[in-house]
C-alpha cells in the first residue's frame, strides 16, 4: 500500500495548528495591565501609551515604572532596563539571559498574585516627582491586545510550515523537500517561540520565557542546517551522498548546546553558529550556480532561489539596513523581519516543487528589473544627498526624473542584453514561413521548418516528436515542446531554447501556435491556388481530348483537302481559346454565341453568303463544356457545308432557348440556307461532306439531345437543327466548380 | 501599300503571307525576315505596311513592333499570330499595333481584313473586345478621361463583344461604318495610354505589360 502523500501535509498543519494554539494561549493567559513600553528608551521601562478604561487608568505617557512590589507581604522589585527587551540574545551571554528570565519571572509572580486579589503598587516616577500607584492586572491579556507583529510570526510559522507539507506532499520522494520541510519546521519553532515572548506586556514565567528563547535559537539553527542541505542536495546533488551529514553533525551538535544554553556566550549561542549557517548556505548556492552550467532545469529552479532571495535580503536591506545606514530608524520590528524570511523560504519551496519554473523567466525578470529601479532610486537619493549634500526633497525628485526617464526606457534593451534573445522581424518571420510553406513536401519542407524553429528558439536538439501531437504542449517542466505537424510535415520535439540556457515557456507556445496559424493560412491559399492549377489542366486536358483530338483525327483521316484544311483551323481556333479562356472559368453562353458569330459571320462574308442571326434572349450562365462543344460544333459544321455544298446566297442562324419537362430549359440552334437542298448535297462526292453531319448527329444523341437535317420551308435549301438540356450543363459546371474547391 | 515588311519565321507561312499580301493589294514591293534581328537590320528603309509574328526565335515580335513605332511611325503595323492568346493580343495592340491577323483563317477572310486595315478600318474580334472592357473596368474612376472608355466606345465593344461585324453595329447604332472604325481605333489608342498608368497587376492580368 503506498502511502499517501498527504499524510505528511496532514502532519504537519495540524502540528502548526498545536503550535499556534500553545502560543495563543500562553500569551492569552498572562495577566495584564494595559500598558505598553517605549523600546529601547531609558533606564527603567518608560509607558508609551496605556490602554483607556483599561487596570492602569491611572498612569501617564511618559511614567518612568521604578518598581513593583506584590500584594501581601510581597518584595519590592526593582525594574531595569532589560525588562522591556524585545529579543534576550541581544544580552551578552547565558548568565544574563538566565538572571532576566529569573527576574522576569518574579515581576511575573507578582502580577499573578495581584491579579488573584489584591493590588500590585507600583513606584513611578512623574515629572521628577516619585509616586506610588495601586494597580490590579487582569488575569488575561485580551485577545484584541495582541500586536499586529504577533500576528504576522504566528502566520509566518503556518505558512512556512504548509508550504513545507505541500512540498513534501509532491515531491517527498526527494531528500530536498524533507530539507525544506525540516527548515520550515524551524522557522516554524523560532517565529512562534519569538511571536510569544517579543510581543509580551513585561513579564513571563521563567520556564516559559527560557522554553521559548531556547526554541527559538533551536528553530533557526534548524532553519539554517536544513537550507544547507537543501543546497547541498537541490537543485542537483554535487557532493557525495553522506554530504549533508557534516552541516547536520556540526551544527546539530551546536544546536544542542546552544539549547541546553552550555555555551557561555550568546556571540557562542546564537550569533556566531548563525552567521557560519548564513557563509555555509552561500557555499552550497555557489556549488549550486557552478554544478547546474548547462542544465537549464536546475537553473531555472536556482532562479526561483536567486529571485527570493533577492527580494527577502533587498527587502530586509532597504527596510532595516538602510534606514540605518542612514541614520534613521527602522520603521519595522525583529517580528516583520520573519515575513522576509518567509519570502525567501516561499522561492526555495517553489524551486523544489518545481511550480511554473517555466514561467519564471518572465517574471524574474520584471521583478529583478523594478527592484533594480527601485534600488538606483534609493542610491542615486543618498548619493545626491550626502555626496552633492542637496536638499531631501529636490534630491528625491530628480531621482525618480533620472530613473523615469533613463532607466526604465532601457526595459527592452536589457531585457534583450540579459535574455540574449534576438526576435525576428515580421519580415523575417514571414520569409520564414512561406518557405516552409512552399518548400518541396516532403525532407526540404522539414528542413525549412526545423530551419524556423531554429531561428525561433535556437532549441538544443529538434527531432522528430515520438507521437502525434495535436497543439504545441509543453513537457518535462519546460524542457520539451512538442509542435504539432503541419502539411507534410511530421510533429516536432524540440529540447531546451537557447542552446540549453533556457526553458520553454507558455509564451513560447503562443509563439508556436502564431507561427503555425499563419503557416496554416499560407498552406490553405497554396491548396487552393493547387487546386485551381489542377482544375484548369483538367479544363486543358478534356478541351484536348474532346475537340483537337477530335478534329484532327477527323483531319487525319479525311481524304477531301479543303474539309483537311478546315479542320485543321478549327483546331488552331479551338487552341487559341483553349489558351484564352480566363482560368477556372467556363464559357459564358452568350460570350460563346458571340465569338461563333463573329467567326462564322467572318467566313460566310468572305464567300458572299449573307447572314442573318436571331438570337433570343440567352440566360446569363456559364455553359458545361460540352454543350459549348456541341453548339460550335453544329454552327461550323453548318457552315463549311454552306460554304462547300449549298451554294446558297443567304443563310440564317436561330437561337433559342425553350423550356422542356421538370423546369428544364432547352437550348435550340438552327441553320437554314437557301441553297440546293440535303439531297442535292448528299450526293455522292468525293470525302462526303456529310460525314461531319454524322459524327454530329452520334454526339449530340449521345449527350441526350437531338439532331436533325432536312428540307427548308419552302422545299429549297437545307435546315439543321439541334436541341440541347442546358439544365444538366448547369449542374455538371456546379459539380465541376465544387470538385475543384 | 507599295513597300511591305513580312516578319515570319516559318518559311511556308512566310511564302502563303507573300501570296496574300500580292492578293490584297496587287504588285507591292515586299521584304521578308525570319527573325528579329534580320528585320532590324531593314529598317534603314520605311514602309507603308508592316506583318509582324509574335513568337520568333530570337525573341518577340512586340518589340520590333514598337520600334517601328517610335522610329516610323507611318508605318502601319499588322500582328499576325496563330496561337498567341487574346492577352498577347491585347498587349499588341496596347504596343501600337493598327491590327491583328489570325493566321488560321482561311486566305481570302485575311485578304479582306488585310485590305480592311489597309483603309483604316480595324479589326476587333468579340474576345478581345470583351477583354478590352474588362480591362478599363479596372482603370477605376481615378484615371483621367483621356484612360476610360466613352459611353458610345463602350456600346460599340459591348456590341462587337456579342458578335456583330462592324457594318452591323454601325446599322445597330444608325451611325455610319467609318465611325465605327473611329471609335475602335480610339479605344486602341486608349488601351496604349491607359496600360501605361495602369498597376503592374492589372496589367499583367490583362497582358498590358511587355513580355518579360
Amino acid at each position: 500500500m503506498p502511502r499517501s502523500p498527504f499524510a505528511p501535509l496532514v502532519g504537519l498543519i495540524l502540528l502548526s495548528l498545536a503550535s499556534a494554539a500553545v502560543v495563543l494561549t500562553l500569551a492569552l493567559t498572562q495577566p495584564w495591565m494595559g500598558i505598553s513600553f517605549a523600546q529601547g528608551a531609558g533606564d527603567v521601562p518608560t509607558v508609551a501609551g496605556r490602554v483607556t478604561g483599561g487596570p492602569a487608568t491611572g498612569l501617564q505617557p511618559g511614567d518612568r515604572l521604578v518598581a513593583l512590589t506584590g500584594p501581601g507581604d510581597g518584595a519590592r522589585i526593582a525594574l531595569g532596563p532589560l525588562d522591556t527587551v524585545e529579543e534576550p540574545d541581544n544580552l551578552p551571554d547565558v548568565a544574563a539571559m538566565r538572571s532576566l528570565f529569573d527576574h522576569l519571572g518574579q515581576v511575573d509572580r507578582a502580577l499573578r498574585d495581584a491579579a488573584d486579589g489584591g493590588a500590585l503598587a507600583v513606584e513611578v516616577q512623574r515629572d521628577g516627582a516619585t509616586l506610588s500607584l495601586d494597580i490590579t492586572p487582569e488575569p488575561n491579556r485580551p485577545l484584541g491586545d495582541l500586536p499586529g507583529v504577533f500576528w504576522v510570526q504566528l502566520a509566518v510559522g503556518l505558512c512556512g510550515v504548509w508550504l513545507g507539507g505541500w512540498v513534501l506532499a509532491i515531491r517527498g520522494r526527494e531528500p530536498a523537500a524533507g530539507y525544506l520541510a525540516f527548515a520550515g519546521v524551524g522557522l516554524m519553532a523560532s517565529s512562534h517561540a519569538a511571536a510569544l515572548y517579543s510581543t509580551r506586556e513585561l513579564a513571563l514565567p521563567d520556564t516559559v520565557f527560557a522554553l521559548a528563547s531556547a526554541i527559538n535559537t533551536g528553530g533557526a539553527l534548524a532553519f539554517g542546517i536544513g537550507m544547507i542541505c537543501l543546497f547541498l542536495v537541490y537543485p542537483v546533488r554535487y557532493l557525495p551522498r553522506w554530504a549533508p551529514l557534516i552541516p547536520i553533525a556540526v551544527f546539530g551538535t551546536w544546536a544542542v548546546l546552544s539549547v541546553l544554553r552550555l555555551t557561555v556566550t550568546t556571540t557562542m549561542t546564537i550569533h556566531l553558529p548563525v552567521l557560519v549557517e548564513m557563509i555555509g548556505i552561500l557555499f552550497a548556492a555557489a556549488g549550486q550556480v557552478f554544478a547546474t552550467r548547462g542544465n537549464p532545469h536546475a537553473r531555472a529552479a536556482l532562479r526561483w532561489f536567486g529571485l527570493s532571495v533577492a527580494i527577502g535580503a533587498g527587502s530586509f536591506v532597504g527596510l532595516i539596513a538602510m534606514p540605518q545606514a542612514m541614520g534613521l530608524s527602522p520603521q519595522i520590528s525583529q517580528g516583520h523581519a520573519f515575513a522576509l524570511f518567509l519570502i525567501i523560504y516561499a522561492g526555495l519551496a517553489l524551486g523544489v516543487a518545481r511550480f511554473r519554473l517555466f514561467d519564471l523567466e518572465f517574471y524574474a525578470f520584471r521583478i529583478l528589473f523594478y527592484a533594480g529601479g527601485v534600488a538606483v532610486l534609493l542610491l542615486l537619493d543618498a548619493a545626491l544627498v550626502y555626496l552633492v549634500a542637496m536638499e531631501r526633497i529636490p534630491a528625491f525628485s530628480i531621482s525618480l526624473l533620472l530613473v523615469a526617464f533613463l532607466y526604465l526606457p532601457a526595459r527592452d534593451l536589457l531585457a534583450r542584453a540579459l535574455g540574449g534573445r534576438r526576435t525576428l522581424s515580421t519580415e523575417e518571420l514571414f520569409d520564414l514561413v512561406s518557405g516552409v510553406v512552399l518548400a518541396p513536401r516532403g525532407d526540404r519542407q522539414r528542413q525549412r521548418l526545423h530551419d524556423l524553429l531554429e531561428r525561433l528558439f535556437q532549441p538544443l536538439e529538434i527531432a522528430d516528436a515520438p507521437g502525434p501531437v495535436s497543439e504545441p504542449m509543453l513537457s518535462g517542466g519546460g524542457a520539451v515542446l512538442d509542435v504539432p505537424g503541419i502539411d507534410t510535415i511530421a510533429a516536432t520535439r524540440m529540447h531546451w531554447a537557447n542552446r540549453g540556457r533556457r526553458l520553454f515557456s507558455p509564451r513560447d507556445v503562443q509563439r508556436v501556435n502564431a507561427v503555425l496559424q499563419m503557416a496554416a493560412q499560407f498552406i490553405e491559399r497554396r491548396r487552393a491556388y493547387e487546386a485551381g492549377a489542377e482544375e484548369e489542366r483538367r479544363r486543358i486536358n478534356r478541351d484536348m481530348h474532346d475537340n483537337i483530338g477530335v478534329q484532327l483525327l477527323g483531319a487525319l483521316h479525311s481524304h477531301d483537302s479543303g474539309r483537311k484544311d478546315a479542320l485543321i483551323r478549327q483546331t488552331l481556333t479551338d487552341l487559341r481559346e483553349i489558351v484564352s479562356a480566363p482560368a477556372g472559368e467556363a464559357p459564358r453562353l452568350t460570350d460563346l454565341l458571340g465569338d461563333l458569330r463573329a467567326e462564322i459571320s467572318e467566313h460566310l462574308a468572305a464567300a458572299d453568303v449573307r447572314l442573318d442571326w436571331t438570337e433570343a434572349a440567352m440566360p446569363d450562365e456559364p455553359v458545361a463544356p460540352h454543350v459549348a462543344n456541341s453548339v460550335r460544333a453544329v454552327l461550323r459544321e453548318g457552315t463549311s457545308n454552306i460554304l462547300r455544298h449549298a451554294l446558297a446566297t443567304s443563310a440564317r442562324v436561330d437561337i433559342s432557348v425553350v423550356p422542356a419537362a421538370r423546369g428544364q430549359q432547352r437550348l435550340v440552334v438552327s441553320m437554314t440556307d437557301d441553297g440546293v437542298g440535303p439531297a442535292a448535297a448528299d450526293t455522292p462526292r468525293p470525302g462526303g461532306g456529310g460525314n461531319g453531319l454524322r459524327n454530329l448527329r452520334q454526339r449530340t444523341e449521345a449527350r441526350g439531345g437531338s439532331f436533325s437535317v432536312g428540307p427548308g420551308p419552302d422545299g429549297r435549301g437545307t435546315v439543321i437543327r439541334s436541341e440541347l438540356s442546358l439544365d444538366r450543363a448547369a449542374s455538371d459546371v456546379r459539380a465541376l466548380r465544387d470538385a475543384g474547391e | 501599300m507599295k513597300r511591305i515588311l513580312i516578319l515570319e519565321d516559318i518559311a511556308e507561312t512566310r511564302d502563303w503571307l507573300c501570296d496574300l499580301v500580292r492578293q490584297a493589294f496587287g504588285d507591292a514591293e515586299i521584304d521578308t525576315a525570319g527573325l528579329i534581328r534580320q528585320a532590324r537590320a531593314l529598317l534603314n528603309r520605311s514602309y507603308d505596311l508592316a506583318l509582324i509574328d509574335l513568337g520568333l526565335p530570337d525573341g518577340s515580335g512586340l518589340d520590333l513592333l514598337r520600334t517601328i513605332r517610335s522610329t516610323h511611325p507611318e508605318t502601319i503595323c499588322v500582328v499576325t499570330t496563330v496561337m498567341g492568346d487574346d492577352a498577347t493580343v491585347v498587349s499588341a495592340l496596347s504596343a501600337g499595333a493598327q491590327g491583328y491577323l489570325l493566321k488560321e483563317n482561311p486566305a481570302p477572310v485575311l485578304a479582306r481584313q488585310l485590305q480592311q486595315i489597309g483603309d483604316g478600318v480595324p479589326a476587333l474580334s468579340p474576345s478581345i473586345a470583351r477583354r478590352i472592357m474588362e480591362h478599363f473596368r479596372y482603370t477605376g474612376p481615378l484615371a483621367d478621361e483621356e484612360q476610360q472608355l466613352t459611353a458610345r466606345e463602350t456600346e460599340v465593344l459591348g456590341l462587337i463583344g456579342r458578335g456583330l461585324r462592324n457594318a452591323e453595329v454601325a446599322r445597330d447604332l444608325g451611325i455610319a461604318e467609318t465611325t465605327v472604325a473611329g471609335y475602335i481605333k480610339a479605344v486602341y489608342r486608349k488601351l496604349g495610354i491607359s496600360s501605361r498608368a495602369e498597376a503592374a497587376w492589372h496589367a499583367t492580368r490583362m497582358g498590358l505589360r511587355p513580355n518579360d
